[in-house]
């Protein structure tokens, strides 16, 4: 019979060393290690789109076209814009401080998600600790046939 | 004569080393009990005769679970009487009768030495004695940390064997319980391969393993599947835990994972010994919890790389380390602690390169190593070639 077969003793070893188990681990703080980590909010491309673009027009785009009806044209618009200017500079305030407060938000989501995420680590460092410390204290068994592991 | 001439394990490979040593003056001929027909065949300079007679796996498997058993117990009820005949029968069924298909190859051979691998092929010293009683017999027991204590019903091997050749003093200290004639400490001889400074582990220059290069990262051997659920996954995960900001590189069985602030970046297994040496080669410090239990020869490469390791305690890579070159653990408290110390920047390098030069004085080179081995075998010196008969049919010098 051809054999391939693994040794019996590395078969016992491994069992051996598995048998026995950490009684106690945290939680990873990785949720679903293999999802990939979301990039900051201010790194989002909506956001670079509103800071280029807050700053509606106040003013009547030039006309190309020359002739009485474009000037008339142009006059009307200027009139229209006349009017409403009040009403527009007043939005682009409103325009202007929610880019700021998008921009404050998004720094500050940021910031909380890496204090978050910061904190879940340190907690997982502490607790390694303390499952290490748990691990490593008697447990009344017969210690006197341990594995290579402490098992 | 071995149970087994290939394999990727530590013994096997050290066997061959033997054998390669040998294999200077000698024809050298295997006659082994694998293979699927009885066939003779050439592997390098060796010639090979599979006797296609291997024992089921199960007899041998039986065999090991009761030595695991006995070895617990033996020391105090010892050996002798109608009870240990009655565990020498079982320790030998279905283990010892397939040795006697090698006698008539041995008279077909007619050599000179034999080296016989593996303690417990009791079967093969029988069938020395029927097919070559002329030979002289050395042994190379092959016992690893997880053949000890050595049961009684195999010191009868070590007393028929003319020399016994082991390979690190953990494995002479094993053996001596057997009291041999004549016991030699080989070592055996790995080399660092230096073009891996030339270049990091083989996928570091693309993202995102670039993490590896930036900084000192740790790698973990375990020994282990990745999401397995036994002892070496999870001090593994504690391990890699409680260092979120240093990058962490861990070689399980079945994948290979960096792990750096929570997120981790997985891949498949390392399948190159060339890639796993680069590996160990950059890290700041390699972590070995589950080290060979024969040769623990990932953690000579290591030290030889000057990467200090850490190792447990009750393993043979400790005898490596306790000249210089890492730590060794206890319990899983230890393992966190261990490596924290040999992580702060001072203690590891020192660690690393007092590591380095102590592996450097104990590994053997080639030449010293076939020099160490041919003096243990009788085949040693230029003065003696003459002398020296073959292994081949015919005791014609070579």
């Amino acid at each position: 019979m051809d054999d391939q077969h693994a040794d019996p003793r590395a078969i016992l070893g491994d069992l051996r060393a598995d048998r026995e188990r950490v009684g106690w681990e945290p939680v990873d703080p990785v949720e679903e290690a293999d999802k990939p980590h979301p990039p900051p909010l201010l790194a989002q491309n909506s956001l670079a789109f509103i800071h280029h673009h807050w700053a509606l027009p106040d003013a009547p785009p030039p006309s190309p076209r020359r002739g009485i009806r474009s000037r008339l044209g142009a006059r009307l618009a200027r009139f229209i814009y006349a009017v409403l200017q009040p009403y527009l500079q007043a939005e682009r305030d409103l325009l202007a401080n929610m880019t700021r407060m998008h921009d404050a938000t998004a720094r500050r989501v940021d910031e909380i998600a890496w204090d978050i995420r910061t904190h879940r680590l340190a907690q997982a460092e502490n607790l390694a600790q303390l499952a290490a410390w748990l691990d490593s204290r008697p447990s009344g068994r017969d210690e006197s046939h341990r594995g290579p592991l402490g098992d | 004569m071995t149970r087994r001439w290939t394999g990727s394990d530590e013994a096997t490979w050290y066997l061959r080393q033997i054998a390669g040593a040998l294999a200077h003056v000698c024809d050298v001929h295997v006659v082994t009990l694998q293979g699927s027909e009885p066939r003779t065949r050439v592997d390098s300079v060796f010639t090979v005769h599979e006797l296609a007679a291997a024992p089921d796996t199960r007899a041998e498997a039986r065999r090991d679970v009761l030595l695991q058993a006995l070895s617990t117990s033996w020391p105090a009820r010892g050996a002798g009487g109608a009870e240990g005949a009655a565990i020498g029968h079982l320790l030998d069924e279905g283990v010892r009768a397939p040795w006697t298909t090698g006698i008539e190859t041995l008279r077909r051979l007619q050599p000179s030495h034999v080296v016989l691998a593996d303690y417990r092929q009791l079967g093969a010293m029988d069938a020395i004695a029927d097919g070559a009683p002329q030979a002289s017999v050395a042994l190379v027991p092959l016992v690893s940390e997880l053949d000890e204590p050595l049961h009684p019903h195999y010191h009868a091997m070590f007393e028929r064997a003319d020399v016994t050749l082991v390979a690190t003093e953990a494995e002479r200290r094993a053996v001596a319980v057997a009291d041999p004639a004549r016991t030699v400490v080989t070592g055996f001889p790995v080399a660092a391969n230096q073009t891996v400074w030339s270049e990091p582990f083989a996928m570091l220059v693309h993202e995102p393993f670039a993490i590896l290069k930036e900084s000192g990262h740790v790698t973990i051997l375990t020994g282990a599947p990745r999401d397995g659920t036994g002892r070496r996954a999870s001090l593994a995960r504690l391990l890699r835990l409680r260092l979120p900001d240093r990058p962490v590189a861990i070689v399980s069985t079945d994948s290979f994972d960096i792990w750096h602030r929570g997120e981790c970046t997985h891949t498949k297994q390392i399948e190159r010994r060339g890639d796993l040496d680069r590996l160990m080669a950059w890290s700041t410090l390699v972590v070995d919890l589950q080290p060979g239990p024969f040769l623990a020869r990932n953690c000579v490469t290591s030290l030889l790389y000057g990467t200090p390791v850490l190792v447990p305690s009750r393993s043979r890579a400790r005898e490596h380390v306790e000249d210089g070159g890492g730590l060794w653990f206890d319990d899983s408290l230890e393992l966190l602690s261990c490596a924290e110390a040999l992580l702060a920047d001072e203690v590891g390098s020192s660690f690393g390169e007092a590591g380095g030069r102590s592996m450097a004085r104990r590994v053997p080179s080639t030449e010293a190593f076939v020099d160490a081995v041919l003096e243990a075998a009788g085949l040693a010196g230029p003065g003696d070639v003459a002398g020296a008969t073959s292994l081949s049919g015919g005791g014609q010098a070579r």
